[in-house]
């Protein structure tokens, strides 16, 4: 094999993948590094992609040329709108897909892919020269030169997995851990933390009962993510490929309630031997039924693994209890009187590092060519590990290519957001996407994620000249359509509720033919042009009254009268430039910002120091 | 730190009530003991000890209690010391007047125990904003409005709003997030929001008044001239003499005047000059009198007791938006009135030349001002709060519009407008807290 590329990938999940593709494709000689070849792009927790904000992403990542859309699409066994009726911008895509479908469609495009090698080799330590990446060495001792490194390593640094009391080192059931890495971070002097994510039992699909669940068919005709799949379906191909599956909701009862608050001092999350610290949206099962104790039940989704697969994942039942509590438990919940378990439930601890030593191309700041992305930066869920992965392979082959780094705006990308509170923020659990945290929200919808960000696609090289072409000319007809309708006095019309954009057309003598993802973004844009343009004044007027005004470089936290020992490690920790990111802090009191900014005014205001812009 | 001492009474002047003269300031326990000679030259700190206060000849004015607070833990960030007085507002000025007497003291100004606070990092920032306010306020009642903001009334106000609106916001994020989890939290959204609209109207209202407070009310006497309105205008302005800095209009159509009722700065107004009914009046008279109305906070309309209703609605017309009230003057005058014109439709009986009505007058005008209660009250002290209270009803209202409309996703869009602009009030980080909240309320699963 060769000993010199231009970028080396390490470790093949979501975020791997996304970003050992898009540098092979943006023309860089790209080696992607794992520790089994036939697990990469494997979903290691639930078998679906999308979901609220979620969906939101992979829109965005195939806007920019990125690959999750496209194999989840053809991977899809069960096919869902969410928030159907609640609002274009919060409305998602969600997918369950067969999961050995889904790992053969990536796993088939990485390769085949021209300028990727794919390599099987555990990597014990990164090469650093003069604050600038040089390589990486193998376990084997092997010397690997690159210019750009990205760490994609997920949830296998110094993993400890944990099935009730007993313990286990390894990233997922069946894989290894990555030990070496981890001495070899905090030698070039980053930080590590720890957090903890788990899994629920796999059940055998036979042994349930599935006239005794309610039954949840998909949609039909099936919505995909990516444009790839409209244009086949458009020029008469099939979709979905995959044959349909059927899902099943149940619920939780009282007696398996019981039997978890009897078996609490078995969870190793309550007997204090998890130290990381779990996110509070995705929570244990034990972990429910202690904090909403006066729940009757929680819901249960049975999720088949695939049209065939005979294992199904029971979404809302992570567990890291025993063995047996789990069996027990299990057999409380109608339909599932007679289950058998094919793969017990645990939970996993890792190593992560803190995002805010990231820049905003998710470059690390401590050394130059270095990148981390997905759950190694501490975040949840393959869609917020994907995006990064795409984000920071892009701008590493730019970095490599010597051309402008690929910096999206809040008011662009839900993916721009996230970066932008990752590295900013960071993290104090593990971080997954929700369309609340992003001001730009009624903006930023799955329906217009190619309006937005494809020409930026296109610009980096991942998205076809004509791909770009059949945006623009959407965007045009959009555009035309919305100046149409204004010109007119329709839009006034339109704007009211009861109005909607087909019956405008069905009353008219004579209306434009518009394709009807068209006509959806035009009847969006003029019915909710007052609420994005309040929207928009609230956004600029909080960026002027607090990103405006600089935190001078040099500030010292340290002497601010009266802040908590605790605040100032906080504010020194995340060096805010700007009050407006001070205050995006997490976990800091008002009392600590209105210090802050009175130490500010102050030292404004006295003698002898300049004045701050 | 500040190098001088200041002093001044920290309570209001006014007789019984125990008064409180506070120093603040490297001087303030060498001079504070000139007049209290018995407390120790190193008191303990928060120790109150009883007191003799006396005169330079060392007569004994008055008994009380001596405070001391040492730098930095004290409310300025300074040593302070407090003197608390039995007598009344004479001796409280004796007690000042005596420590005024030593050249390293000298007044403070408004606020400035407060600004020291600030500028010490003793003090949130809701409650140092008030600063500035207090600052410039130029009445009793805007420095008690200062004084509500300093201690907290306005976090507490805006805290009693954010807390449900922020449980609202969370149910409609979490139906909107967490379909499946949180599915049924909206049902009533819509009258929630409804009822917190209302609660933030109401305390715009009250902001509104605020302003009033701080800056004066500009009240405007207008009306044909035979009305009794000159007479009226010197009636409320003389009553007030000794309070009042009379001082000559700018034009020589409109005089102005400043007086202080209950507290509250007023400036009243008299356009002199409209001689005739509106329309047959000289141009230049009608244009500085509109003028006048428009910038003004409350018109009173000034008719004889004989004008007809036809002729109040026309002058009732000139005001614009400014709402009027109206006045029949010259009540000692005896006339038969026509029979249709009700007590309500002649506005309040007042005579400038008895004194008759005047003080119903007042007080009609006060309520009408400043609504009913106390603008005491009233927390809201600097015009960014009003302003980001102003954005939040806003905000409220188009979403009460939209939930009866438009999708939940704008409804809870404008929750977080509403939320983002109390927050800048209460420096509540809305992303941060909404998150916490989602949590709290929401068991939500994978």
């Amino acid at each position: 094999m060769k000993q010199r590329f231009d970028v080396i990938v390490v470790g093949l999940g979501h975020a791997g993948c996304e970003a050992a593709l898009a540098c092979a494709r943006m023309g860089l000689d790209t080696l992607g590094l794992t520790l089994r070849r036939d697990r990469a792009a494997v979903m290691s927790c639930n078998p679906a992609v999308g979901g609220t904000a979620k969906g939101h992403l992979v829109r965005e990542l195939d806007a920019l040329g990125g690959e999750m859309g496209l194999a989840a699409d053809r991977a899809g066994t069960h096919f869902k709108t969410l928030n159907a009726s609640k609002g274009p911008a919060v409305q998602a895509t969600r997918v369950l897909c067969d999961r050995d479908a889904y790992a053969r469609a990536v796993q088939s495009v990485l390769f085949s892919q021209p300028n990727l090698t794919v390599h099987e080799a555990e990597v014990s330590s990164l090469v650093a020269e003069g604050g600038q990446v040089a390589g990486v060495v193998l376990g084997d001792g092997t010397c690997l030169q690159a210019r750009a490194v990205l760490l994609t390593t997920g949830t296998f640094l110094q993993a400890l997995m944990h099935v009730g009391e007993k313990k286990e080192v390894g990233g997922r059931l069946g894989d290894e851990a990555a030990r070496g890495l981890s001495h070899s971070l905090r030698a070039l002097g980053f930080s590590l933390g720890r957090f903890k994510t788990g899994t629920p039992a796999r059940l055998q699909r036979d042994t349930i009962d599935w006239d005794a669940v309610e039954p949840q068919p998909g949609e039909r005709p099936a919505r995909g993510f990516s444009w790839r799949t409209r244009q086949a379906v458009a020029a008469g191909q099939p979709f979905p490929l995959q044959p349909p599956v059927t899902c099943g909701i149940t619920y939780t009862t009282q007696e398996t309630h019981r039997l978890l608050r009897d078996n609490l001092h078995r969870s190793p999350l309550f007997q204090g031997d998890i130290v990381g610290r779990g996110p509070r949206y995705c929570p244990s099962l034990e972990d429910k039924v202690v904090r909403f104790s006066a729940r009757e039940r929680h819901q249960v989704f049975l999720e088949p693994e695939g049209p065939e697969s005979p294992l199904v994942y029971p979404a809302g039942l992570s567990t890291s209890m025993p063995a047996d509590v789990q069996l027990e438990f299990l057999r409380t919940i109608p339909g599932l009187e007679r289950v058998e378990v094919v793969r017990f439930g645990y939970a996993v601890e890792y190593d992560y590092a803190p995002p805010t030593q990231l820049s905003a191309t998710l470059e690390t700041k401590a050394v130059r060519g270095l990148y981390f992305a997905g759950q190694l930066n501490g975040t949840s869920g393959y869609e917020e590990a994907a995006f990064q992965g795409l984000y920071a392979g892009i701008n590493a082959a730019l970095r490599v290519k010597g051309e402008p780094a690929l910096l999206l705006g809040r008011d662009e990308a839900h993916g721009a957001v996230l970066v932008d509170e990752l590295v900013t923020r960071g993290v104090d659990e593990p971080f997954r996407m929700f369309t609340s945290r992003s001001e730009h929200r009624l903006k930023l919808r799955e329906g217009n994620a190619e309006l937005r960000l494809a020409r930026h696609g296109h610009r980096v090289g991942l998205l076809p000249r004509e791909a770009l072409e059949r945006v623009e000319e959407r965007g045009r007809r959009v555009a035309e359509e919305v100046a149409r309708l204004k010109r007119s006095g329709l839009a006034a019309r339109l704007k009211r509720p009861e109005v909607s954009y087909a019956a405008l057309a069905a009353e008219a003598r004579a209306w434009p033919e518009l394709p009807p993802e068209v006509a959806e973004e035009v009847e969006v844009e003029v019915k909710y042009e007052g609420y994005i343009a309040q929207a928009e004044r609230a956004a600029a007027r909080e960026a002027e009254a607090w990103d405006g005004w600089v935190i001078p470089a040099g500030f010292r936290f340290s002497e601010v009268r009266g802040l908590s020992a605790e605040a100032v490690e906080k504010f020194t920790a995340h060096q805010p430039g700007t009050v407006g990111q001070a205050r995006r802090i997490p976990g800091l009191t008002p009392a600590a910002l209105s210090l802050l900014l009175v130490a500010l005014k102050k030292e404004r205001a006295g003698p002898g120091c300049r004045s701050s812009p | 730190m500040s190098a001088t001492t200041i002093a001044a009474l920290a309570t209001a002047p006014a007789a019984g009530a125990v008064g409180i003269l506070r120093l603040s300031g490297p001087a303030a326990l060498e001079v504070g003991r000139t007049l209290a000679p018995g407390v120790p030259a190193e008191p303990t700190p928060r120790h109150a000890y009883l007191a003799a206060f006396v005169d330079a000849a060392g007569h004994v004015l008055d008994e009380g209690l001596f405070l001391y607070f040492r730098a930095p833990h004290s409310f300025t960030g300074e040593d302070v010391v407090e003197l608390q007085a039995h007598g009344g507002p004479r001796l409280l000025q004796l007690l000042l007047g005596r420590v005024l007497e030593d050249e390293r003291v000298r007044p403070a100004r408004p606020g400035e125990f407060t600004r020291r606070a600030f500028l010490h990092g003793r003090m949130d920032l809701t409650r140092a904003e008030a600063v500035a306010d207090l600052v410039a306020a130029d009445s009793a009642a805007a420095v008690r409005a200062a004084a509500a903001g300093l201690s907290g009334a306005l976090s507490a106000r805006i805290r009693s709003l954010e807390e449900p609106l922020r449980a609202v916001h969370a149910d409609l994020e979490g139906v909107l997030n967490f379909p499946e989890e949180a599915e049924g939290a909206d049902e009533d959204a819509g009258a929630r929001v409804a009822a917190l609209r209302a609660q933030a109207q109401a305390l715009l209202a009250e902001a509104g008044r605020g302003r009033l407070v701080r800056r004066g009310a500009r009240v405007v006497l207008y009306g044909p001239v035979n009305a009794g309105k000159s007479t009226l205008f010197n009636r409320l302005v003389g009553e007030a003499r000794a309070l009042v800095d009379e001082e000559p209009g700018t034009t020589r159509d409109v005089l102005e005047a400043r007086v202080e009722w209950e507290g509250l700065a007023l400036a009243l107004l008299d356009t002199a000059g409209l001689r005739e009914a509106p329309g047959r009046v000289e141009a230049l008279g009608i244009t500085r009198t509109r003028e006048a109305l428009s910038a003004a906070d409350l018109a009173l309309l000034v008719l004889p007791p004989e004008a007809r209703a036809s002729e109040a609605q026309a002058w009732t017309r000139e005001a614009g938006d400014t709402p009027v009230l109206r006045v029949a003057g010259k009540c000692d005058v005896e006339v038969i009135s026509a029979p249709s014109s009700s007590q309500e439709e002649r506005g309040l009986r007042v005579s400038g030349l008895t004194g008759e009505g005047v003080e119903a007058l007042r007080t009609a005008v006060l309520a009408r001002l400043w609504g009913e209660g106390t603008p005491s009250a009233v927390a809201l002290v600097s015009e960014r709060h009003a302003d980001a209270l102003r954005r939040a009803c806003e905000a409220l209202t188009r979403a009460e519009q939209a939930s009866g409309l438009s999708t939940l996703e704008v409804v809870s869009g404008e929750v977080g407008l509403a939320l983002e602009a109390l927050g800048e009030v209460s420096g509540t980080c809305v992303s941060e807290a909404l998150l916490d909240a989602l949590f709290q309320r929401f068991c939500i699963g994978k």
